[in-house]
């Protein structure tokens, strides 16, 4: 009974958090064709990932994701391999990329690359591209 | 009238004794609803001034779902919750929602005014003071900093540098908003306080890029 009545309040607390002011989730991702079409597609180089501008990271990012290259790996091997992450998804535990810089138009769109953790935090569960800003 | 003042006593002290109790089990970081709370909340050091506390630590470990069913269902809706995370969640839901909407406006300031969500750099600084800062505001100071503490708690070597920025500026956020006190414009003065604390170097900034806005609505 009092797990039915937790999730009810929860679910409901939620809601009404959401709904009472002007809060954005900030949770939009890009489809893999969206990719495409915007930063097109070359193969994935782990050394030029590293080193390279947002540019270069962008145009690997659908093959990266495509190849799966890093499910199920620790998330600390992803930040060995593509170096110190720059961008932000919910937890600095959670490596992020940028893809785009912010401009002085402060409407305009910053992309990341996110890797999401399972459950305990050690494991890539999922690669998504995800939009830092602007809602 | 005497009888009243007799009972009204007892129970102040009958409350103040379990808020002072779930002070002190916050601060011990042990995580409700594990498999050891019980064993750790046993094996605590208490002295004369919380030694009632030992025989409220069923109270304490005890919560209204797994921790395990709240992280399914914050994955559910899109959120990943660390191990602590998920035990403040399903021990204090109320507490977890308010402090789940204080990181919400806190992100959705920092866009407005940086641009993005970075890392590391003065956004990093300002999206930290200000989730404190709005937490600690809507659930106390023990409460937010349990919370926020436990979304620290899986960061590990080499970022330990990284780690030990945000906690700084959680602080420094919790100490404003405290000062602050609460009141209309609460979240503009906020805002107004870490981009001058940023400005005069005080937040702790890894690596800065030199870049502090203006402030704007």
């Amino acid at each position: 009974m009092g797990r039915i009545i937790f999730l009810i309040g929860f679910f409901v607390l939620v809601f009404e958090i959401v709904h009472s002011g002007n809060i954005n989730l900030r949770m939009e991702f890009m489809s893999l064709e969206k990719a495409q079409q915007k930063w097109g597609s070359s193969s994935f180089d782990v050394k030029k990932f590293k080193s390279g501008e947002e540019s270069t990271r962008a145009s690997m990012v659908v093959e990266l994701i495509k190849l799966k290259k890093f499910i199920g790996k620790p998330l600390a091997e992803v930040t060995k391999k593509l170096g110190n992450p720059d961008g932000y998804f919910q937890n600095d535990a959670i490596p992020a990329y940028f893809l785009s810089s912010p401009s002085n138009d402060k409407k305009a769109e910053v992309w990341q690359l996110v890797f999401l953790p399972d459950k305990d935090f050690k494991n890539v569960k999922e690669v998504k591209i995800h939009k830092n800003c602007c809602y | 009238m005497k009888y009243f003042l007799i009972i009204s006593v007892f129970l102040f002290g009958i409350f103040a004794q379990a808020f002072d109790c779930e002070k002190f089990f916050l601060k011990s970081k042990i995580k409700p609803g594990t498999v050891g709370c019980r064993t750790e909340c046993g094996t605590l050091q208490y002295d004369l001034s919380n030694y009632d506390c030992s025989l409220e630590c069923e109270k304490f470990c005890d919560t209204y779902i797994k921790p395990e069913l709240a992280s399914e269902l914050a994955e559910f809706a899109g959120f990943s919750l660390t191990p602590g995370e998920q035990s403040l969640l399903a021990k204090f839901p109320k507490d977890a929602a308010l402090i789940f909407k204080a990181k919400m406006i806190a992100e959705n300031a920092t866009q407005r005014l940086f641009g993005r969500n970075g890392r590391n750099d003065e956004s990093d600084a300002f999206r930290h003071f200000m989730w404190s800062g709005l937490s600690t505001e809507a659930s106390g100071e023990e409460k937010a900093k349990a919370f926020l503490d436990a979304h620290e708690a899986v960061i590990k070597k080499p970022v330990i540098d990284e780690m030990k920025m945000d906690l700084e500026n959680n602080n420094y956020g919790s100490a404003s908003a405290i000062e602050i006190k609460g009141g209309k414009e609460f979240q503009q003065k906020l805002e107004k306080e870490a981009l001058k604390l940023i400005r005069e170097k005080k937040l702790n900034v890894i690596s800065p890029k030199g870049k502090v806005p203006e402030w704007v609505e």
